[in-house]
C-alpha cells in the first residue's frame, strides 16, 4: 500500500558555516492494508523525520515513496493533493497542525473546508462526530489550543487526522499526554476503524508495553537506520541495541550510562553506528553493517544468528 | 511538623469560558515534605497542570484562585507578583508540560538552559555555559558545544524535553514541579532523568511529579496522589498504593495499563463544567450506591486518604 525505498534526509543549518546532519539514512519500509506497525528507537534517531517524509511533509534528499503503486515523490503538488487525505500524520507537536489563533473546532473543520465538497451543515455534523469519537465534548469545541489540557489538545489533533478517512495513519507519540485509560480508549477506537476500513496504523512510540500490545510488526531504529525488524522482536530481541532497550524497560533500574564514558565516533566512521555503546563490539564492527535476514527477522548486526 | 516544605490548603481554581465555568481544581489539600517525591497521576484534563500552575502562580489570566499555598511557612499565594518572581526559578522551578510552548523559539537552547543558573546562582556567563554543556551532555544531547547553539526547532521532541529537564534542575531549587517530564523520551534516557531527579532529591530538593507514566511514578515516588475530575481522590504511600489502590477510580486506572491488556474505563469522561453531583466518579463506578449522590467525605485510613463512601 505505502512503500518507501532508500529514504535519506539531511538537515542543513547555519548561514555562514553550513552544518549538515543526517537524520535518516537508507530506510526501506512497506505497510500493508489493515496492518499495525510500531516504530521504536532512541530519541533523536530520526523517527519523526521519517514520518514526515512518509506523509510528504518533507521532501527526501533521496529515495522514493509510493502509494498504491503511484510514485508520490516528485509528483506535482496539485496531483499529490488527491492523496493527501489518505495518508495522515498525527505530529508529535500539536502546534504543527492547530493554529493558535483558531478555535479547535475550526482546526478540525479545516480539512473538510479545503476538500470543498461539504456543506456547512455536513461539516458541523462531521466535526461533532469526530469530537465525540475521541472522547471530547461540546465544552471543548469553542476553545483555543492554549485553553485545553495537554491530552485534550492531543485528541483534537487525532480528530483532525481522522477527518478525511485516511487509509494510512502515522501516530507520532500521539498518546504520550494521555492517561492510560484514555490511551487505551483511543487505541481501541483506532483499532475499530482499522477493522471497519482496513486502515494501516503506524505507532511511533517510546512506550514499549503499548507497542507490544498493539502491533503486528515492529521496526527498531537507531541513528537514522532500521536496525531490526520483525513480528516477534519483543519476545526475542536479536540486535544488541534492542536488547539494551528492552532490558532498560524491564528493570527501570537506576544504573545509568555515564556520558563521560561514551566515546565519540571518529569522523568518517562508517561501521556500525551502535559501536560507541555496544557491549559486544569487536573490530569486525568497524565495517558497514547490512540488514540481514536471520530466519525471518531483519537485523543489522553481523553477530546475530 | 517542621519537615513540611509545601502546604496546599483548600485550593480551588475555576476558569470562565463561553460554555460555562470550568471547575479545574476543587478543594485540593495536601503537603509535600522536604526531599519528598510526590506524584500526581490521574485523568487527562482533570486539572493536574492547572494545580501545578496555581502553585507557581502562572494560571491563565482569567482563572479565579482561592485557597492558600505555603512554601516553608511563607504564604506564596499572597505574595506580590514581583516577590513571586524571585521565588520562581530559585526556590520553585517548573518543567512545563509542553516544551514547544515553554521554550522561546527565537533563542538558542543553551542560552535558555543557562538563564536560571545565571539569574539565581549568581555565576558568570562562562561558568553557566560550561555547566549547561555538561548538563546537555549528561542528557545525551551531543555534541553539547554544537547543540547548545541550536534553536528549539532543530531538536527532536525528546531532546527538547530533556533540555527542559536540564533547565529545571539547573539552579538547585528546593521544589521542582515537573509536568510530564518523561514524555517523548526513550527508556534508556528516562533512566538518566530518573537518576538526575534522585540526585537532586538527595541534595534536598522535593518534587511534585505530574505524570501519566505509571511505571516512572512507581519507580520514583514516595507518595502518590490520584486526581479525577478536578479533585484529589486518593493520597497514599507508594507501596501500599500499588499493592492495593483503594478508590474505585484508582483501581480502574491501574487496570488500564498496557501490561493488563489496555482496557479503558467504561463510560465517558465527565464534563468539567457540569461536574457530576455527589461523587464525581459515580456515573462510572461499579460500586456506587444511593449515598454516592451526595458528596463523599475524605476518609483517613492508616495515613492514607481516600474520597469515597465505601470507606466511610
Ligand atoms: N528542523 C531541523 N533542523 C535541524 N535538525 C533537525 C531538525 N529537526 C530535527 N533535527 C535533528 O534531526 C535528528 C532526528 O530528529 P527526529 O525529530 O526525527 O528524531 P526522533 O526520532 O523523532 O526523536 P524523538 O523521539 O526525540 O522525537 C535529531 O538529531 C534532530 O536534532
Ligand atoms: N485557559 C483555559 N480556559 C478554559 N479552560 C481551561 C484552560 N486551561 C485548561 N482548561 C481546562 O481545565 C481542565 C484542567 O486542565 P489541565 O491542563 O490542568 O488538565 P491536566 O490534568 O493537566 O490534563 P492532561 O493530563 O491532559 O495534561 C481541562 O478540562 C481543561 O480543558
Ligand atoms: S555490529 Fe558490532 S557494534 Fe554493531 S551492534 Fe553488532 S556487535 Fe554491536
Ligand atoms: S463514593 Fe460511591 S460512586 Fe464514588 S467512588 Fe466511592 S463507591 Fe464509587
Ligand atoms: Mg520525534
Ligand atoms: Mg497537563
Amino acid at each position: 500500500m505505502l512503500k518507501a525505498d532508500n529514504l535519506h534526509y539531511v538537515y542543513t543549518s547555519g548561514l555562514i558555516k553550513i552544518v549538515k546532519k543526517t537524520a535518516v539514512c537508507g530506510v526501506d519500509i512497506e505497510f500493508c492494508p489493515g496492518e499495525t506497525v510500531a516504530i521504536v528507537g532512541e530519541s533523536g534517531c530520526g523517527k519523526s523525520t521519517l514520518a514526515k517524509m512518509l506523509v510528504q511533509q518533507l521532501v527526501p534528499v533521496s529515495g522514493e515513496v509510493f502509494f498504491n503503486g503511484m510514485k508520490l515523490t516528485g509528483m506535482s503538488w496539485k496531483n499529490r493533493r488527491k492523496f493527501m487525505g489518505k495518508i495522515q500524520l498525527i505530529p508529535q507537536n500539536p502546534a504543527d497542525v492547530v493554529d493558535p489563533r483558531w478555535t479547535v473546532e475550526r482546526s478540525v473543520a479545516e480539512p473538510f473546508v479545503i476538500c470543498g465538497v461539504f456543506s456547512k451543515e455536513e461539516i458541523s455534523a462531521n466535526v461533532d462526530a469526530l469530537f465525540a469519537e475521541v472522547g471530547l465534548s461540546v465544552e471543548h469545541k469553542t476553545r483555543y489550543p492554549h485553553e485545553l489540557s495537554g491530552g485534550e489538545l492531543q485528541r483534537v489533533v487525532i480528530a483532525r487526522a481522522l477527518a478525511l478517512k485516511p487509509e494510512l495513519l502515522v501516530c507520532d507519540e500521539a498518546t504520550s499526554m494521555l492517561d492510560v485509560s484514555v490511551q487505551a480508549f483511543i487505541v481501541m477506537m483506532l483499532k475499530e476503524i482499522q477493522i471497519k476500513r482496513d486502515l494501516s496504523l503506524v505507532f511511533i512510540t517510546h512506550d514499549l508495553e503499548a507497542a507490544k500490545a498493539v502491533s503486528d510488526r515492529v521496526l527498531v531504529m537507531y541513528a537514522g537506520e532500521i536496525v531490526e525488524e520483525g513480528t516477534d522482536v519483543f519476545d526475542r530481541p536479536l540486535h544488541p541495541y534492542t536488547r539494551a532497550l528492552l532490558d532498560a524497560a524491564r528493570y527501570m533500574s537506576l544504573e545509568v550510562v555515564v556520558p563521560e564514558e561514551i566515546g565519540e565516533l571518529p569522523d568518517g566512521f562508517s561501521g556500525c553506528p551502535y559501536y560507541r555503546l555496544c557491549r559486544e563490539r569487536t573490530d569486525a564492527c568497524k565495517k558497514p553493517q547490512k540488514l540481514r535476514d536471520v530466519s525471518g527477522r531483519l537485523v543489522r548486526c553481523w553477530k546475530s544468528k | 511538623m517542621s519537615d513540611v516544605l509545601l502546604k496546599v490548603s483548600d485550593v480551588s481554581v475555576t476558569i470562565p469560558t463561553e460554555q460555562g465555568t470550568v471547575h479545574a481544581v476543587d478543594d485540593a489539600t495536601f503537603s509535600i515534605n522536604k526531599r519528598e517525591v510526590f506524584s500526581l497521576i490521574g485523568e487527562s484534563g482533570s486539572g493536574k497542570s492547572i494545580l501545578g500552575q496555581a502553585i507557581m502562580r502562572l494560571l491563565p489570566p482569567n482563572a479565579m484562585f482561592s485557597g492558600k499555598v505555603e512554601l516553608e511557612g511563607m504564604e506564596i499565594s499572597a505574595l506580590s507578583e514581583k516577590e513571586m518572581q524571585k521565588v520562581r526559578g530559585k526556590t520553585v522551578a517548573s518543567i512545563a508540560q509542553n516544551p514547544y510552548l515553554a521554550m522561546n523559539p527565537g533563542i538558542r537552547v543553551g542560552t535558555q538552559v543557562a538563564e536560571p543558573m545565571q539569574a539565581h546562582l549568581g555565576i558568570s556567563k562562562e561558568d553557566a555555559k560550561s555547566r549547561t554543556c555538561r548538563a546537555l551532555k549528561y542528557f545525551d544531547i551531543i555534541p553539547p558545544e554544537v547543540r547548545e547553539r541550536e534553536y528549539p526547532f532543530q531538536y527532536s521532541g525528546g531532546m527538547l524535553q530533556r533540555a527542559m529537564v536540564a533547565m529545571g534542575t539547573a539552579a538547585d531549587p528546593e521544589l521542582i514541579i515537573a509536568d510530564e517530564p518523561t514524555k517523548g523520551v526513550d527508556v534508556l534516557k528516562k533512566r538518566n532523568i530518573a537518576a538526575i531527579f534522585q540526585k537532586v532529591a538527595s541534595d534536598g530538593c522535593a518534587f511534585l511529579l505530574i505524570t501519566h507514566d505509571v511505571g516512572f511514578a512507581r519507580a520514583m515516588s514516595d507518595r502518590i496522589a490520584v486526581n479525577y475530575c478536578g479533585q484529589i481522590i486518593e493520597i497514599a504511600e507508594k507501596e501500599p498504593f500499588f499493592k492495593e489502590p483503594l478508590h474505585p477510580y484508582s483501581q480502574a486506572l491501574l487496570g488500564a495499563v498496557p501490561e493488563r491488556g489496555m482496557h479503558p474505563i467504561p463510560g465517558p469522561s465527565p464534563s468539567m463544567i457540569e461536574v457530576p453531583e455527589g461523587c464525581r466518579f459515580h456515573p462510572r463506578c461499579p460500586h456506587k450506591t444511593d449515598r454516592c449522590l451526595t458528596n463523599p467525605p475524605v476518609v483517613e485510613i492508616n495515613g492514607r486518604f481516600v474520597r469515597c463512601w465505601m470507606y466511610a
